[in-house]
């Protein structure tokens, strides 16, 4: 007995000794890596002494190219035939027009235009069309007449005779419209149910089942009083009426609701709201695309089965929204797409999937990519990059969610342990971290041999941490303007921080956090001194000067602000704040004087127009301590201690190609030149015959700010551009300092405290964070 | 002397009174409606004009925020029992562990004992902090990181309960301990029949002391744990920043905080008797 | 097979093994204790002589940045400053509340109220405080009811002086337990023995209450030591990363440390702190053991 328990004895302190060893392993980087192999070995030991190979096979995504360019695509069907058939608008010309692919996709003829009533462009236009299985399509021509909008249906049948069906919808109860354009009811979604039957929703919710014959109404489904928008999908004879929580099912033949489908309920929970929909066993199960990929499930079943994991490609991308989903066949499928960034420059793009059983299953090498925020430019990026790089899954995992309610600080603690770990990513989006310590720290790898063959960029932004020796440890991807804008009477480009800051009451009825971190972005760069202290007389000038153009702060106005944003329930997030569009209108309808701002690319058109409204309006650099002052956007940066570093640089060096870089969410101005220009220049617009005009508008119901969409004059784009080239000095990006900059200065702005009493507290807070 | 007795309960009153009020606060909070909590707290949530106020009762008590912990938080009751596990875990283990350390510690005599019982006090003091990169490079090692394992482990070889154990077994007089021996009694039978009988009050305030600090417990998993779903409880605080949340942020706060009132107000008496006995002498 | 013998004989053959047999009933929590915590610990010593991420030696470089280190200074300040604040205040305000109690019957009730605190969750103490203790908090709105001006309690050096009340606030209770524990286990005896040579209550508690508190003072002190440490966590969740310079503590300094990679600094701290917690249980000890005796 003593021995047994000596024996468990020894064997225990062995294992001690064993950890110990591993543990001590880890200090010499050699070992590290031989250790690595090591678990990377038996792992795969493991795997073949179990006899199981790795699972091979998954669906490839490709662009399909497309004969013209689709202004926008209606639907998309497989008709009974077996020919694959488009609806929708030529780009070039505004046609409507009918397409057909007798080849699953590969070569495209155009079928007919449709009929001309509905291609009079001068007295309405088409909203909606679909298409049945038997090839005949209906298409919902709104015509503006004297007495508003009425629609009016027409069937086109195979080979392109139109006929109207004569429909009519009830008008809509109880809503009220302006009485210069009356518009009774409008028709928000039409399908097919089977080729002799339409399903029609109206704008009250109502959704009425009708011959295609005579326009009879067989069905009417009530959902004026759901509160969720609903979408119509018809599988076999089957109705699904889908929101964003659940899905109904009716019978299409006797209208009766059929008992809700539990795994289907299920599906929509956890992968959200279905954004297309086919079947190819009329109606015994169906396919569905939702942004996690694509699904089948068999009516009747109790599992969804995940045929494309969405994070892979296209699918899951922010900026695509699927219009048609078309099953070839088990393994081939087409995909119709409103997707902003696709290569096709309608932003129509028809993708195919095909089934490749040789690939495996999961790509065999893993890019690990880290963020705090979410960056939707590197989400649609990597769908870009897994196209090109099908062995290589990317995968991206922003910290920061909003359910999560994860601090900056948890977070980064997290990322730290897991980097000393070997555990960390491989590139990491450093915006919000502290870049500088980082990079100090030897946290992060020279990337300077990854722009070694220099490209078309704004060499002052790219090299914006470029350190003495020329290593390039982290680099913006993206970069934003702090800029200001406003008419001859309160502003003049280019004027110093002195000047601007000297028109008392400049700035009033500003929101005071908010102000104060624009200005930071402008001014912070000044204050850190030779040895890393903060220059105190910078801050209480800057406080002070601040103070002095800000005014007298009157709380009313902020009460509304605060109340309004607190009983929508969201909380507007801050970038967007600080972003110039953010003051926008308030500077177009008088409330300020000035807008200040970041100013990025989505903000530039807005900008542009509110100039146009103001007298003599015209923007420049944000006065402040410094000048020419940029902030760095979508830093990027290899850990050190990456797994992959050679694809980790490959990804960098597609995110700063052309075609990543002309990807543009909300981040900022690209930093190559050619994508800059075409970001600006409104090319999108050249074809807008039809006179678009983007429309802006606030809280307030009359303030309505109209913009012709036009492409952007080339003296513009050259003084945007000259801007550009001028900016030499990255903003400091520090939180720390800065949070305790906003909320002492705003306690200033607020006259709580003076300036100089805000220094002190701020020195005091930042001087311990220099110190450590 | 009447009237000082009278003046000191008083004192003890107010005193006990003020001890209170954050627990009657957060009672109270729990069930007040949304609108009412918004009005008394939204100059400090939202930095409106004004001052939060807070009346010790609700105007218009409501059950809300706990029905919706209860039937639209599924993550609540995941929450609520990763807590479990990780303090019945680690009590359980500690259970074993610790009460045979404590009791090799107080019967027995082996070389560089008083050296080890140094290096358990110091590892008691010790801050999570000081280990905490070291500690995950150990887990990690193990496998152990992001698993509820890897908290409930360390915690199961803490020595706190070694040490306020160890003080009562102490107590046990070594006399008797003779006598056991030579009616027969093994060494393992001293522990089971005597040790424990005898000890069970220092155990169990052991144990109800161990059951605050895990139920609490913020650091390790923290720093351990990543997945969602195996967070426990404590460390599950909705934005109160938020008015949709802030109810709820008071009735979960009131819900976690019931279980280790009924365990601290049940071990009471034991707590008195066990900690103590150690450190009484004749 | 070796069997157990009666008595306290030692046969001579396993004497060696026989001294360490005793050891048995600690190892598996030792063995824990060095997997957990020993092992780690030693990699933090390890690294205190170490670069933070590229792991060169370089000697007692780090000891020395963190000596001269004004943050690492104000931290050690801070926290020495508050335990030696708020210890005493609580070990003595506890022992009065004791002594008071166990004279009455209705000593429980109260004693109760007083450890409800102990048992509510940090995060929950956090949101209280931040509603009591904001610029425009219930404590400011009271204040003004009172005619008097509020502060930002928080961002001054009060916010050393909250943190000090919530620490008695929440572990009052627990030491009040200890203490009547304490109490209850001095014999009636001597009291009566004391009251028949005619010593008033003044004098019964100078001689026979206090010094039979002595070992009692010992356990107290280390406990409260213990969860003087615990305060953090209040402090962190009320104040973030980096609060009013008064109640800037080690564990600030630690995970801020921590968050930027300093791991150089941060383990030199750690070595250098357990060498003081080091000295402080061995002074405690001896100062029990003078108690035993």
């Amino acid at each position: 007995m003593k021995y047994g328990m000596l024996k468990r004895a020894a064997g225990t302190l062995l294992a001690a000794a064993l950890v110990l060893g591993s543990l001590t392993g880890c200090s010499g980087k050699g070992n590290e890596s031989a250790s690595n192999g090591n678990t990377k070995a038996s792992d795969e030991n493991g795997a073949e002494g179990d006899g199981k190979e790795q699972a091979k096979g998954r669906f490839l995504e490709e662009d399909v190219t497309l004969p013209i360019v689709f202004g926008n695509i209606f639907d998309m069907k497989k008709l009974e035939d077996g020919t694959i058939r488009i609806i929708g608008i030529n780009g070039d010309n505004g046609t409507k027009t009918v397409w057909d692919s007798k080849d699953l996709g590969a070569n495209w003829e155009k079928a007919f235009d449709a009929p001309k009533e509905i291609q009079d462009e001068g007295n309405g236009y088409v909203d909606y069309a679909a298409l049945s299985f038997d090839g005949q399509s209906v298409w919902v021509y709104n015509q503006i007449g004297d007495g508003g909008i009425t629609h009016v249906l027409y069937l086109v049948d195979q080979e392109g005779n139109g006929s109207v069906i004569p429909f009519e919808l009830p008008a809509a109860e109880g809503e009220a419209f302006s009485t210069d354009n009356p518009i009774e009811n409008l028709i928000m979604r039409i399908g097919f149910l089977g080729s002799e039957q339409l399903l029609i929703k109206d704008m009250t919710g109502k959704i009425f089942q009708i011959s295609v014959v005579d326009g009879s109404v067989k069905q009417t489904y009530d959902f004026s009083d759901a509160e969720d928008a609903h979408e119509i999908y018809v599988v076999g004879n089957k109705i699904l009426i889908a929101t964003s929580s659940e899905i109904l099912i009716y019978d299409g033949e006797t209208g009766e609701q059929q008992q809700t489908e539990e795994a289907l309920q299920k599906s929509v929970a956890e992968s959200g709201r279905f954004d297309a929909v086919d079947t190819i066993d009329a109606g015994e199960g169906m396919y569905y695309l939702t942004s996690g990929g694509l699904y089948h499930y068999k009516f009747g079943g109790t599992v969804m089965e995940q045929l494309i994991d969405g994070t892979m490609n296209s699918l899951g991308a922010p900026a695509f929204y699927p219009i048609a989903l078309t099953m070839l066949d088990e393994e081939n499928l087409l995909v119709a797409a409103n997707d902003i960034n696709s290569s096709s420059p309608g932003g129509i793009a028809l993708l195919k999937y095909t089934w490749s059983a040789e690939t495996s299953a999961k790509p065999d090498k893993e890019l690990r990519v880290y963020s705090l925020y979410d960056n939707r430019e590197m989400r649609q990026s990597i769908s870009h990059f897994q196209k090109e790089h099908t062995d290589v899954y990317v995968n991206y995992q922003a910290a920061m969610t909003e359910e999560n309610g994860v601090t900056v600080s948890d977070a980064l603690k997290t990322l730290t342990t897991e980097i000393m770990a070997g555990k960390g990513p491989d590139l990491i989006i450093l915006d919000g971290m502290p870049v500088e310590t980082y990079i100090e720290k030897g946290i992060l790898k020279d990337l300077s041999s990854v722009f070694a063959d220099s490209g078309n960029y704004f060499e002052n932004i790219l090299n914006a941490y470029q350190d003495s020796q020329g290593q390039i440890c982290a680099v913006p991807a993206r970069f934003l303007i702090p800029a200001a804008q406003g008419g001859s009477t309160y502003y003049t480009p280019g004027e110093d921080f002195d000047t601007f800051t000297s028109k008392q009451g400049v700035l009033e009825k500003m929101i005071p956090e908010v102000t104060i971190e624009k200005f930071w972005y402008s001014c912070g760069a000044s204050w850190q001194k030779e040895d890393k202290t903060l220059d105190v007389e910078k801050i209480t000038e800057f406080l002070t000067k601040l103070k002095n153009a800000f005014g007298e702060y009157d709380n009313s106005t902020e009460d509304d602000n605060v109340t309004k944003s607190m009983s929508e329930g969201e909380i507007v997030n801050e970038l967007k704040k600080v972003s110039l569009s953010y003051g926008d209108l308030d500077l177009a309808f008088g409330r300020y004087k000035v807008n200040v701002g970041l100013l990025g690319r989505l903000d530039y058109g807005m900008m542009n127009a509110v100039n146009e409204k103001l007298e003599n309006g015209d923007y420049g650099l944000m006065p402040g301590q410094v000048e020419n002052v940029f902030v760095p956007s979508m830093i990027l940066g290899i850990s050190s201690k990456a797994a992959q570093p050679e694809l980790a640089e490959e990804m960098v060096a597609y995110l700063f190609s052309k075609e990543a870089q002309k990807v543009s969410q909300s981040g900022g101005f690209p930093v190559e030149k050619e994508a800059f220009k075409s970001v600006i220049d409104g090319h999108e617009y050249e074809t807008n015959m039809d006179g678009l005009v983007g429309v802006a508008g606030g809280a307030n119901p009359d303030e309505r700010l109209d913009y012709a969409l036009i492409p952007t004059p080339e003296e513009a784009i050259n003084k945007l551009t000259s801007l550009v080239e001028s900016l030499t000095v990255p903003a400091l990006e520090d939180d720390v300092i800065k949070d305790a900059v906003v909320t002492q200065g705003a306690k200033v702005l607020k006259g709580e405290i003076t300036p100089e009493e805000a220094t002190d507290a701020i020195m005091q807070k930042v001087n311990i964070y220099l110190a450590e | 002397m009447m009237v000082r007795r009278l003046f000191l309960w008083f004192i003890l009153t107010a005193l006990a009174m003020l001890a209170l009020y954050p627990v009657l606060f957060l009672v109270s909070g729990s069930f007040m409606g949304k609108d009412e909590l918004w009005d008394y707290l939204g100059a400090v949530v939202s930095g409106s004009g004004g001052y939060a106020d807070f009346p010790l009762l609700p105007v218009y008590p409501t059950l809300r925020h706990y029905v919706q912990i209860f039937l639209d938080s599924p993550e609540f009751f995941v929450m609520f029992w990763n807590s479990m596990k990780i303090t019945f875990g680690v009590l359980a283990g500690q259970l074993v562990i610790g009460t045979m350390a404590a009791w090799g510690f107080a019967k027995y005599q082996f070389p560089w004992k008083r050296g080890f019982f140094l290096i358990y006090m110091i590892l008691m003091l010790l801050p999570f902090q000081v280990l905490m990169l070291s500690d995950y490079l150990v887990l990690d090692r193990l496998a152990l990181t992001d698993h509820l394992l890897g908290i409930i482990l360390p915690g199961i070889f803490s020595t706190f309960p070694v040490f306020i154990i160890y003080r009562f077994f102490r107590e046990i007089p070594d006399s008797l301990l003779e006598s056991a021996r030579l009616d027969g009694a093994r060494e393992w039978q001293l522990f089971w029949y005597l040790a424990l009988p005898i000890g069970s009050s220092g155990i169990i305030a052991a144990m109800v002391l161990g059951f605050l600090e895990y139920w609490s417990l913020m650091e390790q998993p923290m720093t351990f744990l990543k997945e969602k779903r195996l967070f426990p409880l404590s460390i599950f605080l909705p934005d109160i920043t938020s008015v949709e949340q802030s109810g709820m942020a008071f009735a979960a706060s009131v819900i976690t905080f019931l279980p280790a009132l009924l365990v601290f107000l049940g071990g009471q008496d034991y707590l008195e008797q066990g900690i103590m006995a150690g450190a009484v002498k004749e | 097979m070796h069997r157990k013998r009666k008595g306290t004989r030692i046969s001579e053959n396993c004497g060696k093994f026989k001294k360490w047999q005793g050891f048995l009933w600690i190892l598996p929590s030792f063995f824990g204790a060095l997997v957990f915590y020993l092992l780690p610990y030693a990699d933090v010593v390890r690294r205190s002589f170490l670069g933070a991420v590229d792991n060169r030696f370089v000697g007692l470089v780090n000891y020395r940045i963190i000596l001269d280190n004004t943050a690492f200074l104000l931290a050690v300040k801070n926290t020495v400053r508050f335990t030696l604040i708020c210890i005493p205040i609580l070990i003595v305000l506890a022992l009065v509340c004791a002594v008071v109690l166990y004279q009455s019957k209705y000593g429980g009730m109260i004693k109760s109220a007083f450890l409800m605190p102990m048992a509510l969750p940090a995060v929950s103490v956090a949101l209280v405080w931040r509603l009591l203790f904001h610029s425009q908090g219930l404590l400011n709105n009271w204040l003004e009811h009172l005619g008097l001006l509020g502060k930002d309690w928080m961002n001054t050096p009060s916010a050393f002086w909250i943190l000090v009340v919530s620490y008695i606030w929440k572990n009052l209770g627990y030491d009040i337990v200890l203490w009547m524990a304490g109490l209850a286990g001095i014999s009636e005896n001597i009291y009566e023995a004391a009251r028949v040579d005619g010593a008033g209550e003044w004098k019964c508690f100078l001689n026979i209450t206090l010094p039979n508190l002595k070992p009692s003072f010992y356990t107290i002190t280390v406990l409260s030591f213990l969860n003087s440490f615990k305060v953090f966590r209040e402090a962190y969740l009320v104040a973030g990363d980096y609060p009013h310079e008064s109640i800037y503590m080690m564990q600030h300094l630690f995970n801020n440390w921590f968050r930027n990679f300093s791991f150089d600094k941060m383990a030199a701290a750690a070595v250098i702190e357990s060498l003081i917690l080091l000295g402080l249980i061995l002074l405690l000890q001896k100062a029990w053991d003078s108690g035993v005796e």
